[in-house]
């Protein structure tokens, strides 16, 4: 009995930890607007072509579209991140003298105190695995590997010495998409759309799209960590169904799906109006947003209907999984008002161990596999009159080593570990200077000498042409405030124009 | 035995408040006791030690004039107007003894003369101590503007084109500490014995020393004193005042670690673009135009929004609006009225992928700072896209996939601003016969671009 009676006043305790003063002001305020919410899902079923104001009001739709801080020079970001790490050694960081080093040992003195994922004891030096070229009116180099690439290589803006802090994949992505090498933040589409919304109320606002595999750093890279949920990257196929489990099953109409979610949806808000969990919220928008989905996105999916000289100019493989079609459905987002699209190609992880990761082989595959969709999505943006407005970004999670991998001891095919000390980026559409080439590595492309930028400096920059200050733009979380970019970062505007 | 001056003077801003006390308390009694004059005993007494405490008062002030340095000009007010309160109080103290010779004097002159000289010397004495825009600093712009005040901007303000030929000392650090270190470092007010309005006052240090050890950054006071927590009552600025920012700390420390140099200019000094970056003034409107409109009001703005359009400023605080009418297929003629409300605040307007049709051009020729017009993906052939060439903003017209015909497209070269027109996907830029001439080759973007397929055989 005493028990019982110790559980009892435990439950009266509680009750009156619920009832205190900031949980009524919560509760009354909050649950003001879901009444008002109610009234406003009615007007909508009843099918009135105005509307409502839960579309636009970020109370009560956390995608609603807002104005950025400053003026924004892109509306829109597509994300080209190659998943792996591409040498940027064989495609835009021209080393001469590293190929008069090629198969000589390595100096001890660039071994000292580096810590390397695979390499052991002292490799051999690898020079470069291609022929480069200046190309377009620029002269900027690239590699013979991406001969598609010359045709816009005077759009875009290099930057030749990235640098991170991380030497293995997971880590090196959650730094790059989300400003931790932890798990836990938000990722950068997360913010993008936290900050902006959405334009188009039937799609989502940061959209993830895959090929080759999933990130080593898995889904949480498109995670919203401590921001809402709704902010989380939709991951859209390429293959079969685009999103998992849109489609209704067999016997349900739409009719009734409709009926049944507006049964949901009212439940869910009576829990609103109860507790004020914006997560409720949350729930009430993804049902109505995958409701609104099951129409849109087979639409905006479908790449069928392109044109065939479109088709061809990318290279699509209908019915696969391709970076291709990826590239393809990228431009249709942006068309229709996606905020952010990120893409993942998975494969560039070329240390040189099995034929799939040399830099001989599946290197080439791979360099065969985004040249043309990468050149194709830069035209087709620009003849839009897109380009202008959207920002494309292309990078791994860090470089790769002007050495010659040897891992346990064995040089096998052509291949590099990796290297986090200086990478190649680029950087094209709205705000960036076209052709500039910013930051210098030391003549083996080991470390940056000249205009080294962070990771945290892209994060920057990119917030930037958003219309953010990226110092300013935070999240109240955990007693503080937190940003992407946490305590460093600097807006590179050597190459913004 | 000097210091005992030194302490005297530095009691002035204590003793000051004692006369105001007790002279207003006296005065307040003497209209509270003007009927009865009860009180009389009482109300000299207050005087009478009002008239003290002034004396006291003057003197203290008078050695603090002279052994801390203050100019005569800056003081004099102040000064003479303290005497003044002393006679006053002085006179009316003896009148209400009963002296006859002040009969003369009605007591009203003498407390009214009171009132005000006692006012208007604790306004000045004031001033001096927390500065002349002590009371209007805090006051909103627009009410500064109503009441005369000059507003001045109080960022520093560099142009990227001339900004590296500045000494970097003249140009922009003495700049930033005129904005958040004079006020106190002054000639007027010598905080802590350091003067910074001059490079020999900075260099010269104060009574702890000299703040800048050039190429030891680290060690300098002048950033050390930057760097402490805000919280440390050593922390410079001091909490309660405008604090330098990062660009501005980064800035002098980096002058400090060059040695604090007083005429190199900034690009002797080989400093990286990058620094100045956030002192060049912020391009705000971009390809926009940059004008002043009074922001449209919310409920007109909720009216365009009621059918589904998305209306946002161009960015938080921009008065100009952009349109778009993507979660709309249906838009039509009819439906684009609803723009009129916002004529003049529309600058980037989307209609693609709607019903409009030619018919649209008479409304849209009416924004006049439309500058990003988009009609991609409708049937606009473009008969009456003439219409569009008052429009002096215009630059960018987007017809891709519309269904725009090439004798139209010479309407268009009349246009004033243009910059862009994209055309892909059009029976124009199908067309064979358009031929557009030299000048405006590079405006209109007929797109079709292609790659080339013998790349793919290199590989």
């Amino acid at each position: 009995m005493d028990k019982i009676k110790k559980l009892l006043a435990e439950q009266r305790v509680v009750e009156a930890q619920f009832n205190s003063r900031r949980h009524f002001i919560k509760d009354c305020t909050l649950g003001l607007g879901g009444l008002a919410l109610g009234s406003f899902l009615n007007s909508c079923s009843s099918g009135s072509p105005t509307t409502p104001a839960y579309i636009s009001d970020r109370s009560l739709n956390p995608m609603a579209s807002l104005s950025a801080p400053f003026l924004p020079k892109v509306k829109s970001v597509i994300y080209l991140h190659m998943v792996g790490a591409p040498s940027q050694l064989e495609l835009f960081d021209y080393k001469p003298e590293l190929a008069k080093l090629h198969n000589k040992p390595c100096p001890p003195s660039l071994l000292d105190s580096k810590k390397f994922a695979f390499i052991q004891g002292v490799p051999n030096m690898l020079g470069p695995q291609a022929n480069f070229k200046r190309e377009g009116e620029t002269g900027n180099w690239v590699s013979n590997h991406l001969p598609h690439f010359k045709k816009v290589i005077d759009e875009v803006a290099f930057l030749k010495a990235v640098h991170t802090d991380q030497f293995n994949h997971g880590p090196a992505q959650m730094l790059m998409q989300t400003g931790s090498p932890r798990n836990g933040r938000p990722s950068m589409g997360s913010w993008v759309t936290y900050g902006l919304g959405s334009e188009n109320n039937n799609l989502p606002g940061f959209v993830v799209l895959t090929s080759g595999g999933t990130p080593d750093a898995g889904k949480s890279i498109w995670g919203s960590g401590f921001l809402p949920s709704v902010y989380q990257g939709v991951h859209c196929r390429s293959k079969g169904d685009p999103v998992l489990y849109l489609k209704d099953p067999k016997g349900v109409s739409r009719n009734l799906k409709k009926k049944v979610l507006e049964s949901i949806n009212d439940i869910n808000l009576k829990e609103y109006k109860k507790f004020g969990d914006p997560e409720v919220l949350t729930r009430i928008n993804q049902y109505e947003m995958a409701y609104r989905m099951q129409v849109s996105v087979p639409k905006v999916m479908d790449i069928d209907k392109e044109p065939d000289t479109i088709k061809d100019m990318y290279g699509v493989k209908p019915g696969k999984e391709a970076f291709a079609n990826n590239c393809l459905l990228a431009r249709k987002m942006v068309e229709q008002g996606v905020r952010f699209v990120q893409l993942y190609d998975w494969g560039w992880d070329s240390h040189g161990a099995s034929p799939g990761e040399a830099l001989d082989s599946g290197f080439l595959k791979k360099c065969k596999e985004t040249d043309r969709p990468i050149a194709a999505l830069i035209l087709d943006l620009k003849q839009r009159g897109l380009l202008d407005e959207t920002l494309i970004v292309w990078g791994g999670e860090f470089g790769r080593t002007p050495m010659w991998e040897n891992r346990l001891g064995i040089q096998n095919s052509p291949g590099r570990d990796h290297q986090g000390d200086a990478f190649t980026m680029w950087m094209a559409g709205g705000g960036i200077k076209k052709g500039v080439v910013h930051g210098k590595t030391d003549e083996i492309g080991y470390s940056g000498i000249e205009g080294r930028v962070s990771v945290y400096d892209i994060q920057a920059t990119i917030l930037h042409l958003l219309g953010f200050n990226h110092e300013q733009f935070t999240y109240q979380f955990q007693g503080r405030p937190f940003r992407l970019t946490d305590v460093e970062g600097h807006v590179i505007n050597e190459i913004l124009a | 035995m000097d210091f005992i001056f030194d302490l005297i003077g530095r009691f002035h801003p204590l003793i000051v408040h004692l006369p105001i006390g007790f002279l207003l308390l006296g005065l307040m009694m003497l209209v509270f006791d003007s009927k009865e004059k009860k009180h009389q005993k009482i109300i000299r007494f207050a005087f009478f030690w009002g008239t003290f405490s002034t004396l006291g008062a003057v003197i203290t002030g008078a050695v603090l004039y002279i052994r801390e340095g203050y100019a005569w000009e800056d003081i004099q007010g102040h000064l003479i107007l303290g005497v003044l309160t002393f006679v006053f109080a002085f006179f009316l103290y003896l009148k209400l003894k009963g002296f006859s010779q002040f009969n003369k004097l009605s007591q009203n002159f003498l407390g009214y003369g009171l009132v005000l000289v006692l006012i208007v010397t604790g306004h000045l004495g004031g001033n001096l101590t927390h500065g002349k825009d002590h009371l209007t600093e805090p006051l909103p712009p627009d009410l500064k503007m109503a009441l005369g005040i000059e507003v001045v901007s109080k960022k520093l303000i560099l142009l990227p084109e001339t900004h590296q030929e500045l000494s970097l000392y003249s140009g922009v650090i003495q700049p930033i500490l005129d904005q958040k270190c004079v006020s106190c470092h002054n000639p007027k007010k010598i905080k802590g014995g350091l003067l910074m309005n001059n490079y020999k006052g900075i260099m010269e240090g104060g009574e702890e020393g000299s703040i800048i050890l050039a190429l030891n950054d680290v060690e300098s006071e002048i950033l050390r004193r930057i760097h402490l927590p805000r919280e440390e009552k050593k922390h410079m600025p001091p909490k309660a005042k405008t604090q330098l920012t990062k660009a501005e700390i980064k800035i002098i420390e980096q002058w400090v670690t060059l040695g604090a140099p007083e005429k190199k200019t900034v690009s002797e000094l080989g400093l990286s673009p990058q620094l100045f970056t956030s002192f060049f003034s912020k391009d705000e409107t971009g390809i926009y135009p940059d004008i002043k409109l009074n922001p449209l009001n919310n409920s007109l703005i909720d009216s365009i929004k009621s059918i589904g359009l998305q209306v946002a400023p161009l960015y938080k605080t921009s008065p100009l609006l952009k349109i778009s009418a993507i979660n709309v297929p249906d838009f039509d003629d009819q439906k684009a009225e609803l723009l009129f409300k916002a004529l003049d605040h529309i600058v980037d307007l989307d209609l693609g992928q709607t019903q409009v049709t030619d018919a649209v051009f008479d409304l849209v020729k009416e924004f006049k700072h439309l500058t990003v017009l988009k009609l991609y993906r409708t049937s606009i052939s473009g008969n009456g896209i003439n219409k569009l060439r008052s429009l002096e903003y215009l630059k960018q017209i987007n017809l891709v996939n519309s269904n725009f015909e090439a004798p139209y497209l010479e309407d268009m070269y009349l246009f004033p601003a243009l910059e862009k027109v994209y055309l892909f996907g059009t029976p124009t830029s199908f067309s064979t016969t358009v031929e557009i001439p030299d000048q405006f080759q590079t405006i209109f973007q007929m797109g079709n671009y292609k790659l080339d397929e013998e790349a793919d055989q290199t590989l």
